[in-house]
């Protein structure tokens, strides 16, 4: 590698940030170049007197001034607190206790739907081409036979008003 | 987690609960650290002092609204950035509007160097010493606020990458790229230690 890739990584490579291929690629370029041996070596003088250097410190009345704005303030209540407690509820801790719920939540949805029988609806307007169709409709449709006069049963008397006459007189001859 | 940030988090969650005692004890850990930093982005001065003070009481009127997932370094140096960040706008604007001026607290600086014991006897090191530090600090104020930031969290106040990350929100590339021109910037600005040094 050329020094103008290698000088941006100096800083890096001081702090052991840079990756193991790196360390080595800079490794390798600095025991041949003596210049950026010298600005690794300046950088890393830099950097000691940056962190040797003194700190300033507060003044002698700073926490009295501090107390006594304080005392005039109150801390702001926490106005995502209901967003905490959201994020509280879905804890890490309690996701596989929500994934449980969830499913199980599903499967009473599914019970619910799929246990229903089927509604069974009988087209009135297509009539059985055969007596025995009638009858077997007729008892899907719950119709009392045995009753005195079946021409009451509105579906009956429907039958009787068919164009060929073949069930209306049937149930006469019934009677 | 560390024993510090388990002490923090310790005090954060008395803070939360009202007790005024643990927020003593955080401005007591933390005012010197901060005020340095803020000393350091700003100059030394009542500005510095203002500023640490509008530090510590925007922490305490957001301290119930602080998360546990920052850790209150990243979160009180944070404040103090944005604070810094805010203050030298103003003065920015303040000086757009007026005739160019000199930085007021730069002879306050040097008699706050010049205050500092060193505990080197040598009188020629000790004033190489007091030179090298204001040449510095004066180095460090005119980076720009960018890569200021960055080397005063990570050089002076020791912060790691990943906290610097949290503070400025940039990604870890940003954040080592400021790092390595702020402090190339600073090599070549004292160089000429340097090279009687190294």
């Amino acid at each position: 590698m050329k020094c103008d890739k290698i000088q941006p990584m100096l800083s890096a490579f001081i702090d052991n940030a840079l990756s193991a291929r790196d360390t080595w690629e800079v490794d390798r370029h600095l025991a041949e170049c003596h210049e950026c041996q010298r600005n690794l070596n300046e950088m890393k003088c830099t950097i000691k007197l940056l962190h040797d250097i003194p700190s300033f410190e507060v003044s002698a009345d700073f926490d009295a001034k501090l107390q006594e704005k304080l005392s005039e303030l109150q801390p702001k209540p926490d106005r995502f607190m209901w967003i905490k407690g959201l994020s509280r509820m879905f804890r890490p801790r309690l996701l596989p206790a929500w994934g449980a719920a969830s499913i199980l939540g599903i499967l009473l949805v599914m019970m619910v739907f799929f246990n229903q029988k089927p509604i069974r609806t009988v087209n009135l307007n297509t009539f059985p081409s055969t007596e025995a169709n009638f009858v077997q409709q007729a008892k899907v449709q719950n119709m009392a036979f045995s009753a005195v006069n079946p021409l009451e049963d509105v579906s009956i008397a429907n039958l009787s008003a068919h164009p060929s006459g073949q069930f209306g007189s049937n149930a006469n001859t019934s009677e | 987690m560390t024993a510090v940030s388990n002490a923090d988090t310790s005090l954060i969650l008395r803070c939360q609960d009202n007790d005024a005692a643990a927020f003593n004890e955080i401005v007591a850990r933390y005012k010197n650290r901060v005020y340095n930093y803020i000393c350091r982005t700003v100059g030394p001065g009542a500005d510095a002092d203002d500023l640490t003070q509008e530090t510590f009481i925007r922490a305490y009127m957001n301290i119930k609204s602080f998360q546990s997932r920052a850790t209150l370094n990243t979160w009180l140096f944070r404040i103090a950035t944005n604070i810094c960040i805010d203050h030298q706008r103003k003065v920015k604007r303040i000086q757009s509007n007026l005739v160019p001026l000199q930085r007021e607290d730069a002879d306050n600086e040097e008699d706050v160097q010049m205050d500092i014991p060193d505990t080197r006897y040598n009188p020629e090191d000790m004033l190489l010493t007091k030179e090298l530090n204001t040449e510095l600090s004066k180095a460090l104020l005119d980076l720009p606020e960018k890569l200021r930031t960055v080397i005063l969290l990570h050089d002076i106040e020791g912060l790691a990458y990943e906290e610097i990350m949290e503070i400025v929100d940039c990604p870890l590339g940003t954040v080592k790229s400021r790092l390595f021109n702020a402090r190339q910037t600073i090599r070549k600005k004292i160089s000429h230690y340097l090279n009687s040094s190294v």
